[in-house]
């Protein structure tokens, strides 16, 4: 056996030049007239066909910016999307890979730790990293590196917002039955809500049922039958604070106990949007909340949004791609203050910079914090066949951003 | 007296999903003495081949779908079978094993690529979409539904290996291949029989749970299905199929109780379950301590 | 002698450490380090499957008990140098692993696997349920970590840092397969009757290969951590159990340097295909397939094959069985 080894570790050393084809130039500066940015998203994977809607997003905003003569009508911006397959690691090594081709400028972070090692692996560089659909407030405030700054608004503010919007709405609900994921930010969605509601209604809250769930449940009978037990529900409420599998399996598999239509109200933390659409037409009401939906935002930029992004893809845009669309618009607004490409002068003008959001909010990002404070927004989504997508949008509420 | 019903019940809705995922595992395990990985694959299929095939919302537009998926994995199964395990048989267990893996990673890879990874969902058939209430508790149809299929299936091997000549073959190659094959019985045939049953059975798992759970590339080793299937047929005693039935209904019923007293503990009951189990008596329920596989015993 | 003490293995590194920069940078470099921290896992791995013959499915759970010792340490005593970091992380995944495999080593073969798989399923639960743990948010800043008296700066850096690491930990487990301990690890791989009837305690062989294996495989998880500067769930799933047991068998565990030739493939072709194709989990299952088939002693068997002049089947590569249609002898024979 030993005999073998010098000749494979030369084996391995020379394995190397096998793929040397994967190497690429760098140090390839931006040329003038365009303008580079990365958008890393998990293209792939579970999540792929949300990143597709946040992917198109992003083109939406470039190709609306481009048509009116490029950013402050010298740059056209060119995308260069690349794939983290909702890896830590992989995000590590595609940052690299923007670098390698001369980007300075990236978006994208579909959650909290794809956030963090886009940022780690970009502050290498000092690129520029916008964190388009993170919410956890652990990311900023200060900013987890110095070049990263975030623009998914924060589960507290969130949280608030539903929570008073609930007291406002629905102020003869009495008790609430509560069922989130078994994650840190899904159980404080609820202790934030609740507060928020006691606060807008002047008295406690009861909580009835109580109960958190591994991410990967999918499997609800135990609790469905749990909130079952509980007898007369018109003047209770469910919180949910599940997304994704758990929202699909939670409502598929309460809907023969007619649970769903017994609560007085069901809302939800986690996004709902894509559950919804995907029941074609059959998703019960339920109050949510997110920055963004289509329907609620009455501006002429949103419009224009809206009805170029249909134009692209067909479909109405959701949160994910209006943070992606926002997030572009945010490195416009800063390279034009900024009279420049330059990475190091863009950063410095995105603190404390002011944006006019599609909503009709103002987005501030923090000058110490690099959040930005946009503005939420809540609404029902219910099922119906006849609107666009299945997914009828009502009793929408704007939240601007409390400053 | 309603909430132990409800326990019960909530136990049994639980456990008995778990059993019909288990029961083709075991059953392959103990003629083939593969422990096979790529159950998971064909569990994922099962499920997948019912969002393609189901027409309409009708009873028997979903059944005809479930037979289908079984049918279809089934296939998948025999091919699987000849193409892989037949080579690896003679190499021990713990390359078959491997070889269930690399087939486990093909499979999900291969339905990805056919179905997505977009999550999917299956109504419940119209028939069954309600509830009833049952000295109190109130009760799924799909459930209960789900219950008696359970039943069916533990029946129908029961049968299937007690009763019918291919059950006397299967528990002689069970027992001792050599002999069993010297004795004229065709080793190979009944290998892949069995084979093609344990990967419809897992078909028809997969097909029967497509209404209650979002559907995609998780469920290939889901929490709520595969794992604790691994944990019922060791818990139940390598290659017995009435030990995973045991298992599965114990375990349903014990994480039910967990449930209700210590909620904080739900989610770990199982793997703790099994930690102690295993202390104490190693070869499962059913097994014997010499691990000579005894079928249907 | 010098093969004996490792010296070719060291110099085939330090050729590696001095010729990889000049050939790579930007994210192939990156890529190489990546590589090079999977290089020394895939070994540790193989210190359990390919000789001592015991099948583990749950090593995610030490890569990431490493990689999560490194960011609790660089949380609570930033100022503990690096290197020192890497210790108390194999030390913990060593004592855990310990403690796990004196129970589940009852059972064996298959079951056994099973038993690891549930282990690396209640930590990644834990993740989530422990506050501290912080959850699918993870921990970041794992680039502050001091080495020689201050945090890694460049990529460059990152690398001499990280082959240099793995250099001593393969050379250290280099040093175990040769020694009195390695052979008796094997002996209870080929027959532990046997191995038991010579006077080897193998359930205490076991128990140790279990130790050794999951503390190198927490010194990668950590170095993986420390590149990619987060620590997240991720790093303990079930993909990351599997694709160790790939590079292992893509490599083939016949010769010491098998799983590490399967790790470079696995980092590399995963990276390339993930240019070209967008699931690349068909082809990984193809290719898995295709090796214990055809190929059961994986890629560095390939030369021998092609001189057409077989070596004497010693053993076969991936182990044998050890109990699961016999009685256990290691149970029945250690007690």
């Amino acid at each position: 056996m030993r005999t073998h080894i010098t000749r494979s570790a030369m084996a391995l050393a020379t394995a190397g030049a096998l793929v040397l084809g994967g190497c690429a130039s760098s140090g390839d500066e931006s040329d003038d007239g365009t303008v580079k940015v990365g958008v890393v998203l998990p293209f792939t994977g579970v999540q792929a066909t949300i990143a597709k809607l946040e992917g198109q997003g992003a083109e939406v905003a470039a190709k609306l910016i481009n048509a009116d003569g490029g950013v402050d009508g010298k740059w056209k911006i060119d995308l260069v999307k690349v794939d983290d397959q909702l890896d830590p690691g992989r995000s590590a090594t595609v940052i690299r890979d923007l670098n390698d081709k001369g980007v300075d400028l990236a978006i994208g972070g579909q959650t909290s730790d794809l956030c963090k090692s886009s940022a780690e692996a970009s502050q290498r560089f000092n690129m520029t990293f916008i964190g388009a659909h993170c919410t956890s407030p652990d990311l900023v405030d200060p900013p987890i590196t110095p070049n990263f700054y975030m623009i998914g608004q924060q589960m507290t503010d969130i949280a608030t917002a539903i929570g008073t919007g609930l007291a406002k709405r629905y102020p003869d609900i009495e008790t609430w039955d509560v069922m989130t994921y078994d994650v840190e930010a899904m159980r404080l969605s609820w202790d934030v809500a609740k507060k928020a509601m006691e606060k807008e209604l002047g008295r406690p809250v009861k909580v009835g049922k109580k109960y958190a769930v591994p991410v990967t449940a999918t499997t609800l009978r135990k609790e469905i039958s749990g909130l079952d037990s509980t007898g007369d529900k018109s003047k209770r409420g469910l919180f949910l604070g599940v997304y994704g599998a758990g929202t699909t399996s939670f409502i598929q598999q309460a809907k023969p106990t007619g649970l769903l239509d017994d609560y007085g109200v069901l809302a939800q933390t986690g996004v709902y949007w894509p559950t919804a659409t995907a029941l074609k037409g059959a998703a019960p009401a339920i109050y949510n909340v997110h920055d963004y939906f289509y329907a609620c935002q009455d501006t002429a930029e949103n419009k224009e949004f809206v009805a170029a992004f249909e134009k692209e893809t067909g479909e109405k845009p959701d949160a994910g791609a209006y943070q992606s669309y926002l997030a572009v618009r945010l490195l416009e607004a800063a390279i034009s203050k900024a009279g420049s490409t330059d990475t190091a002068k863009v950063q410095k003008e995105l603190q404390g910079i002011s944006l006019e959001t599609p909503m009709g909010t103002t987005m501030k990002i923090g000058a110490e914090t690099h959040a930005g404070s946009g503005g939420v927004t809540t609404a029902v989504l219910a099922g119906d066949p006849s609107a666009p997508q299945g997914v009828k949008i009502s009793d929408c509420d704007v939240v601007p951003p409390s400053s | 007296m309603n909430d132990i019903i409800s326990v019960l019940v909530a136990g049994l809705a639980q456990g008995v999903p778990i059993f019909i995922v288990a029961s083709g595992l075991t059953l392959i395990y103990g003629v083939l003495h593969v422990l096979n990985f790529a159950h998971g694959g064909f569990f994922l299929i099962g499920a997948f081949l019912v969002t393609s095939t189901i027409q309409g919302g009708s009873l028997a537009a979903f059944l005809g779908s479930v037979l289908v998926a079984g049918a279809g994995v089934m296939v998948v199964g025999v091919v699987s079978e000849l193409l892989v395990f037949r080579q690896l048989y003679k190499a021990g267990s713990t390359v078959s094993f491997l070889g269930a893996f690399a087939l486990f990673l093909a499979l999900v890879g291969l339905a990805i690529s056919v179905w997505g990874t977009n999550p999917r969902t299956v109504d419940y058939p119209d028939a069954l979409d309600g509830s009833f209430s049952l000295l109190g508790a109130r009760i799924g149809q799909y459930e209960a539904a789900m219950i008696v299929m359970g039943v069916f299936i533990a029946i129908g091997l029961w049968v299937l290996l007690t009763k019918t000549s291919l059950g006397t073959r299967v528990r002689a190659v069970s027992h001792d291949r050599t002999m069993a094959s010297a004795l004229g019985i065709r080793v190979g045939r009944v290998s892949t029989t069995v084979f093609a049953i344990g990967a419809f059975l897992a078909g028809v798992a997969g097909a029967l749970i497509s209404p209650v759970s979002s559907i995609d590339e998780g469920l290939a080793l889901s929490t709520d299905y595969m794992l604790p299937a691994f944990i019922v047929i060791i818990v139940g005693g390598l290659g017995s199929v009435p030990g995973a039935l045991v298992a599965a209904l114990a375990l349903g019923i014990i994480e039910s109780v967990i449930f209700k007293v210590a909620p904080s503990l739900s989610g770990f009951s199982y793997y703790l379950v099994v930690a102690l189990f295993l202390m104490f008596r190693p070869q499962g329920i059913f097994g014997s301590a010499s691990r000579s596989i005894q079928m249907a015993r | 002698m010098l093969q004996r003490a490792g010296v070719p293995l060291l110099a085939g590194f330090a050729l590696a450490a001095v010729l990889m920069p000049l050939v790579f940078s930007g994210s192939s470099l990156f890529t190489w380090t990546t590589a090079a921290a999977w290089v020394l896992f895939a070994t540790a791995t193989s210190v359990l499957f390919g000789w001592t013959g015991l099948l583990s499915f749950g090593q995610a759970a030490f890569f990431g008990m490493g990689a999560y010792t490194m960011a609790l340490l660089n949380q609570e005593v930033p100022d503990l140098p690096g290197v020192a970091m890497l210790v108390v992380a194999a030390a913990v995944a060593a004592v855990v692993a310990a403690l796990f495999a004196t129970f589940a080593l009852r059972t064996s073969g298959a079951e056994f696997a099973i038993l690891t798989l549930v282990l690396a399923q209640v930590l990644w639960l834990l993740i989530y349920r422990v506050p501290w743990l912080k959850g699918e948010d993870g921990f970041s800043g794992l680039f502050q970590i001091k080495i020689l008296g201050s945090p890694l700066t460049s990529d460059l850096q990152l690398w001499y840092y990280t082959i240099a690491v793995v250099a001593v930990c393969v050379w250290l487990l280099w040093l175990l397969s040769g020694s009195t301990l390695g052979m008796a690890m094997r002996a209870v791989r080929d027959d532990p009757w046997r191995a038991a009837a010579l006077g080897i305690r193998v359930r205490g062989v076991q128990v140790t290969a279990y130790a050794v294996s999951a503390g190198f495989a927490a010194v990668a998880g950590a170095l993986v951590a420390q590149g990619q500067g987060v620590v997240s769930p991720a790093m303990v799933t079930f993909a990351i159990s599997g694709e160790i047991l790939v590079a292992c068998l893509i490599g083939g565990m016949g010769r010491f340097v098998g799983p590490m030739i399967g790790a470079v493939v696995l980092i590399w072709s995963q990276t390339m295909l993930a240019n070209v194709f967008h699931d690349s989990n068909v082809f990984v299952g193809l290719l898995l397939l295709v090796i214990v088939i055809a190929l059961p002693d994986g890629l560095v068997s390939i030369p021998a094959r092609i001189r057409g002049r077989r070596r004497p089947a010693r053993r076969a590569t991936v182990p044998s069985d050890v109990s699961v249609e016999e009685p256990s002898p290691v149970s029945e024979v250690v007690r």
